[in-house]
């Protein structure tokens, strides 16, 4: 087949490296709120592990509830709660919006980018009104 | 674990210049097979003059004209054949569609991402290729044409075939997808990718077609296409407008509406 | 007993990936329903939700939808992040490990979680 030892050479090379792909992809709002899901859903998975802890306090041992409650009302308890609320609300808007493209609606990007601005507005609105007003 | 940053072979180091700094600035991923040096990031400059309509008219006048080894791959440069899909600024597009008055400021060019590198931007697709192979991308009937003619399709049938059939396999769309990247080269079962699961919806929905149900039945497994989580970005670099995307969620309801 | 272990070590890394992507959208569903009943049936949740708490989950009905709802979520957190560590983990052996821990740990949550809830609702206050 005519190829020379050295081309065969270069043909086999092991040593290829791998193209650059996270470090020179643009973020879009795609892959943006794709990775916030997850991130979300991580962050809400480690905050049953409070509910289950403040359930376990409230049940069976007060004083550890006082600690957890005066936690939970401190500004670091605060702004740690209003993280969670902010991924709940964020979570359940874009799960919403996955199982409605599970169903086949909604997949031109015209309106991926849509619905993906309206979760993101909803999202910030319900907060705002839940945590100051 | 998935490595997220690029292997040690693969950093990209600093490049030379290779022209005085007049007009449209490119900078362009290069890796030389036959030196045993990492990547590197070559710039070059294009007075506007010189540098045609498309970024394929721009890398052929550069190749033409500053530097003949820059290797990429062209062929119809009208966006039908597939050859010149590369990663410029960011967006997997093919180059000769990529419109240069669509971009200002400077010009990144490189390679279709997460991918083995032959040279400078070809990137190694015989991983892409096998996976399409694997989806039997073929008709497959249990009945004989009548009268040893063509097989006849309605126009109703014929015409959920639009929008499928338009795929040039430039794997702009899988080379673009995260999940690909993680799992789209492993030894053995490894998620398809958008282009080949779009390929296996066209053959899913083709009325001529007698083997939809076994083809579903190969997709049904935790990697090869249920890894693909909506993410959106195949359908966003798709340079022929096609929706991938939603061909996969097409195909996800199949599977769950069709079983046995 | 045996048969019942080995699913419940094997429950979302079947070979087949459509019961793991239905039952993610089955429980993401019921959620999003159980969620709406109980805001509705909390009508003053932000305002000393400690306090109102204890008094909402006296209630039978009220207590059976708590429960059913954490085990929901349980449920659809664990396939959640069965399938994050699907993506990123590449070895088998390991892929197992972790499986199996984020099954125990699940299992620990919702026993914690329910005894306590049970023991709430049963104390006399
Ligand atoms: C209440 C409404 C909720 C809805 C509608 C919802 C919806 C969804 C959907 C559709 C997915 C699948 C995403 C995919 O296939 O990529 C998902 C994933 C996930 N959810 Fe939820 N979810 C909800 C609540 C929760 C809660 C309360 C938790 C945790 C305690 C949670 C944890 C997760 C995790 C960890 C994932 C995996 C993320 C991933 O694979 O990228 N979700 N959710």
């Amino acid at each position: 087949m005519g190829f020379n030892s050295k081309k065969n050479q270069i043909m086999k090379n092991k040593n290829r490296p791998l193209s650059p792909h996270l470090q020179i992809y643009k973020p879009q709002i795609t892959s943006i709120l794709s990775i916030s899901h997850r991130f979300t859903g991580v962050i809400l998975y480690l905050s049953t592990f409070l509910v289950s802890l403040w359930l376990f306090c409230t049940a069976f041992n007060s004083n550890l509830k006082i600690i957890l409650n005066n936690f939970l009302f401190s500004h670091l308890g605060q702004v740690v709660l209003f993280f969670i609320s902010l991924s709940f609300t964020y979570h359940l808007l874009n799960g919403l919006r996955h199982i409605i493209w599970d169903f086949g609606y909604g997949f031109n990007i015209k309106n991926v980018y849509l619905t993906g601005f309206v979760i993101i507005f909803l999202t910030l609105t319900i907060n705002i009104y839940i945590w100051f007003f | 674990m998935v490595q997220f940053h690029l292997p040690k072979n693969s950093k990209i180091d600093k490049g030379k210049t290779h022209n005085k700094p007049v007009g449209k600035r490119f900078n362009i991923y290069r890796f030389n097979p036959e030196k045993k040096e990492n990547p590197k990031m070559d710039t070059f400059y294009l007075d506007d003059s010189k540098s045609g309509q498309m970024v394929l008219d721009a890398l052929i006048a550069i190749k033409d004209d500053i530097d003949p080894s820059l290797t990429f791959r062209k062929s119809c440069r009208e966006g039908i054949c597939g050859s010149c899909s590369m990663n410029i600024n960011g967006v997997n597009t093919l180059a000769c569609t990529k419109s240069l008055k669509d971009i200002s400021g400077d010009i990144n060019i490189y390679p279709l991402p997460h991918m083995p590198v032959i040279k400078d931007l070809v990137p190694d697709l015989k991983n892409a290729y096998k996976q399409y192979n694997s989806i039997t991308p073929w008709l497959k009937s249990n009945s004989k044409p009548r009268n040893n003619s063509e097989r006849i399709q309605s126009q109703k049938d014929r015409s959920k075939l639009d929008g499928l059939i338009e795929c040039i396999m430039c794997f702009c769309c899988s080379t673009s997808c995260p999940s690909y990247w993680w799992n789209g080269q492993k030894k053995k079962n490894d998620y398809l990718g958008p282009a080949t699961l779009l390929s296996a919806y066209r053959w899913v929905m083709d009325s001529r077609d007698d083997s939809t149900s076994d083809r579903l039945k190969q997709l049904n497994n935790s990697m090869s296409l249920f890894r693909c989580h909506t993410i959106m970005n195949c359908t966003n670099s798709c340079p022929k407008g096609l929706n991938p995307a939603k061909a996969i969620a097409e195909i996800k309801k199949k599977v769950a509406f069709n079983k046995n | 007993m045996f048969n019942f272990l080995r699913k419940f070590f094997s429950f979302g890394f079947s070979k087949d990936g459509l019961s793991h992507w239905i039952w993610q959208r089955i429980s993401a569903l019921l959620m999003i329903l159980i969620f709406v009943v109980i805001v509705f049936s909390f009508q003053k949740l932000p305002i000393a939700f400690t306090k109102d708490f204890n008094s909402w989950i006296k209630t039978p009905i009220n207590l059976i939808l708590f429960i059913i709802f954490f085990l929901v979520v349980v449920h659809h957190s664990t396939l959640g992040m069965l399938n994050i560590f699907e993506d990123y983990v590449q070895s088998k052996k390991r892929k197992k490990i972790i499986s199996t821990l984020l099954k125990m740990i699940s299992f620990l949550l919702i026993f914690i979680s329910v005894i306590s809830a049970w023991n709430i609702y049963s104390k006399i206050v």
